[in-house]
């Protein structure tokens, strides 16, 4: 029979030496905590009396005298123990005190290993649920192993049912290996191979397309692609090798489609950036005064020539972006050379260069670019009516010189390159502009004092003529005349114009002669006009031939016409009266 | 296949061609490795493993005549490449490989830029010429100067003449 123990609480123990959270002082229990206490114990008040409890006091006091007899009867069966059925009457008595005790420490350590057990055990299946359930796990860890152990970090997987049989014949499963690694191999080596047969196809692809670039004498080179610092081909497809100045040189990346082993061509700038470019091309329109107001009579063509047929797309993107490039550069140098020029009446609005000439503009102008705008590339605005497309050609005349003048740039900048480096030469490539608007306004300015020119000597002939004879004749081109040889072709548009007038005039009345020498050219500018007049005089017609006997009468530089044209007219005004 | 300048017909495409055969058959070495494993597998699943003998051989030799001939082939293209070699003329299309990475530079846009643009002038004169008056813009007359860049220059003076 186990030995029955009857539980009732020794203060001692719920003292602050044996503080344990689970066993408290019922004494001491506050009414918040006694009440659920008796709910849990007695289920509900509604059947608690007195008299019941007074019963169920009694009840439990009659038990335990009733274990006391019969204790006593047992330990008067064993007779040895007299003694201790004596002592257990008298609960002081020491022994059996301390066995109570023993066991009351027992208990509370079994408790306390319990407790222990159950709250390891939360944690494992706490710090389990931790990977699948983070906010479940953390609620219920206990700090030491949160602050030790990172969430989540334990983890469990079903088992499947292992087969066993398989296991029973080692060979067989050798066997199967065997084989299964043999199929593995296989496909393996198929895999590879069919991987690199399409990355040997796109190889293939990439060569043959470089080579496609290659044969459109294009000059490969060694670059980084700046997107990811591969290496890559790239191709000079702009002027800066053949004597460009400008500061984009045309270098360009071939880069590769790692799909298919296509290029593709990208512009990168100097400093190995992306450049996203528009394409801009220069348009010249001529607007002339019809009615007080100015309409447009000329307008340039732009042609899709870089575009060619059966070429590889490749080969067209490169051309095309070497066509623009040229209008970029071309515009550029167009507009630093308009700057200069505001003086003279050229004037630099937004991406349009307008110069105003004698009852005319002449409008320079970056368009953008656009494939799809039909209208604009197929040049369907030149031909609106027929006033609109007489100056076309002469449009289209200024914007071949103006690209030649910079191709000319080019040449003569290449040529200062490929000589021998000298301090001169590097002077000579670092101040070197290309002459483009200058040359062309000069020409025209001149053609126009020309014009003018001729007009006031028609006008001398027309009031004067029943005084005097007039006879005079003119050349052009003077200053390249003089030129023993001419050895440039565009020296004809880089030299200053120079034009003169040989006038005579002979006084009807005396037979006395004036000879009259006209130069007509310009400062360095181009664009100033500098008229050069000397007037001889003679006293008769055979003297101006054999040039002797000649009197200087004035020799003056002029740089406005209104002067010139005044004192032509005083003198031969004193010429007719004084003779 | 970089340096290399003069009309490229036949030499560049001939290598790259003969350069990505090797290639291919590079790979199709792993392509008879597999097959080769195959046969052997098939041996070992097979009642009667013996048949697959001859296969077995003759994929052995396939490959080994792959090896060799990628051995050879290869050995012949750097041949090729170390006979042309800072020599011209030693294939059809003249191409002369550098021995050393030179930066080329394409010094002739500039120079067909402008034929192009004379050529486009050219047409522009001819079309001119059918009323060619003395009513000629000024500045027609200054690029008549350069339409002469084709012609004797003495001419050039000349024709500027008529104008007047």
């Amino acid at each position: 029979m186990p030995e029955k123990h009857l539980l009732s609480l020794d203060i001692d123990l719920t003292s602050d030496k044996y503080n344990d959270p689970f066993v408290r002082n019922e004494e001491t229990l506050s009414v918040e905590e006694l009440i659920p206490r008796i709910l849990a114990e007695r289920k509900s008040f509604a059947d608690l009396t007195e008299e019941s409890i007074i019963k169920e006091i009694n009840a439990a006091n009659d038990a335990e005298s009733e274990l006391n007899a019969s204790q006593v009867a047992t330990e008067a069966f064993q007779g040895p123990s007299k003694e201790a059925s004596e002592s257990l009457d008298n609960l002081s008595d020491e022994s059996s005190l301390e066995t109570i005790q023993k066991k009351k420490i027992e208990l509370a350590n079994c408790i306390h290993s319990a407790i222990n057990e159950t709250s390891l055990s939360l944690d494992f299946v706490s710090l389990l649920i931790s990977g699948i359930k983070p906010n479940a796990g953390k609620s219920t860890i206990s700090p030491h192993l949160a602050a030790n152990i990172p969430l989540g970090s334990l983890n469990s997987d079903r088992l499947a049912g292992v087969e066993s049989s398989a296991a029973e014949t080692p060979a067989a499963v050798g066997q199967g290996w065997k084989l299964d690694s043999l199929k593995r191999i296989t496909n393996l080596f198929e895999d590879a191979s069919n991987i690199l047969e399409k990355q040997t196809k796109k190889e293939q692809n990439y060569w043959n397309m470089i080579h496609i670039v290659l044969q459109n004498n294009e000059a490969l080179c060694k670059l980084k692609d700046p997107i990811n610092g591969s290496n890559a081909i790239g191709v000079r497809y702009g002027f800066g090798d053949s004597g460009s100045s400008y500061h984009d040189k045309g270098l360009a990346v071939l880069r590769k489609n790692d799909v298919d082993g296509n290029i593709s061509f990208h512009p990168v700038s100097d400093n190995n950036k992306h450049v996203n470019k528009v394409f801009k091309y220069v348009k010249v329109k001529i607007l002339s005064e019809i009615d007080d107001d100015y309409m447009v009579t000329g307008q340039s063509s732009f042609s899709q020539d870089f575009l060619k047929e059966g070429k590889h797309e490749i080969i067209n993107e490169i051309e095309k972006a070497r066509y623009f490039i040229f209008e970029e550069d071309l515009f550029y140098f167009l507009t630093r050379e308009a700057k200069v020029l505001v003086n003279y009446n050229v004037n630099l609005i937004g991406n349009k260069i307008i110069i105003d000439l004698n009852k005319e503009l002449i409008e320079i102008e970056a368009l953008p670019y656009d494939e799809l705008n039909e209208d604009e590339l197929d040049n369907y605005y030149q031909n609106v009516n027929k006033d609109s497309c007489i100056n076309n050609d002469k449009a289209q005349s200024i914007l071949v010189f103006l690209k030649l003048m910079l191709c000319c740039f080019y040449e003569y900048n290449l040529k200062l390159k490929q000589r021998v480096p000298t301090a001169v030469t590097k002077w000579k490539q670092n101040n070197s502009h290309p002459l483009i608007l200058r040359p062309l306004l000069g020409h025209i300015r001149h053609e126009i004092n020309l014009k003018f020119t001729n007009d006031l000597l028609a006008e001398i002939t027309d009031k004067y003529g029943k005084d005097i004879k007039t006879d005079y004749k003119s050349s052009r081109y003077t200053k390249l005349r003089e030129m023993s040889k001419v050895s440039n072709p565009f020296m004809k548009s880089v030299e200053r114009p120079h034009s003169t007038y040989d006038v005579i005039i002979e006084n009807k009345s005396n037979n006395k002669v004036l000879k009259i020498p006209i130069e007509i050219t310009s400062t360095e500018y181009y664009c100033d006009l500098v008229i050069k007049l000397s007037v001889v005089k003679y006293e008769k017609e055979e003297d101006s031939h054999n040039n002797t006997d000649g009197v200087n009468l004035l020799q003056i530089t002029f740089s406005e016409f209104s002067e010139f044209s005044e004192c032509l007219h005083w003198t031969i005004r004193n010429f007719i009266n004084k003779s | 296949m970089s340096e290399s300048e003069g009309k490229s017909e036949n030499f560049i495409q001939d290598r790259l061609d003969a350069l990505s055969s090797i290639d291919g058959s590079i790979v199709s070495l792993l392509k008879s490795f597999s097959s080769l494993f195959q046969t052997y597998s098939n041996s070992k699943t097979d009642q009667n493993p013996t048949r697959y003998q001859d296969d077995i051989t003759e994929n052995t030799k396939n490959i080994y005549k792959n090896i060799s001939d990628v051995a050879i082939s290869l050995r012949k293209e750097v041949k090729l490449l170390d006979e042309n070699i800072g020599v011209f003329g030693k294939n059809k299309s003249n191409i002369m490989i550098l021995p050393i990475a030179v930066d080329q530079k394409n010094t002739k846009l500039g120079k067909k830029k402008m034929d192009y643009e004379v050529e486009q002038l050219d047409k522009l004169m001819e079309k001119d010429s059918k009323y060619q008056e003395s009513t000629k813009e000024n500045a027609d007359v200054t690029e008549g100067a350069e339409k002469d860049q084709q012609e004797n220059e003495a001419d050039a003076v000349k024709k500027e003449d008529n104008y007047e």
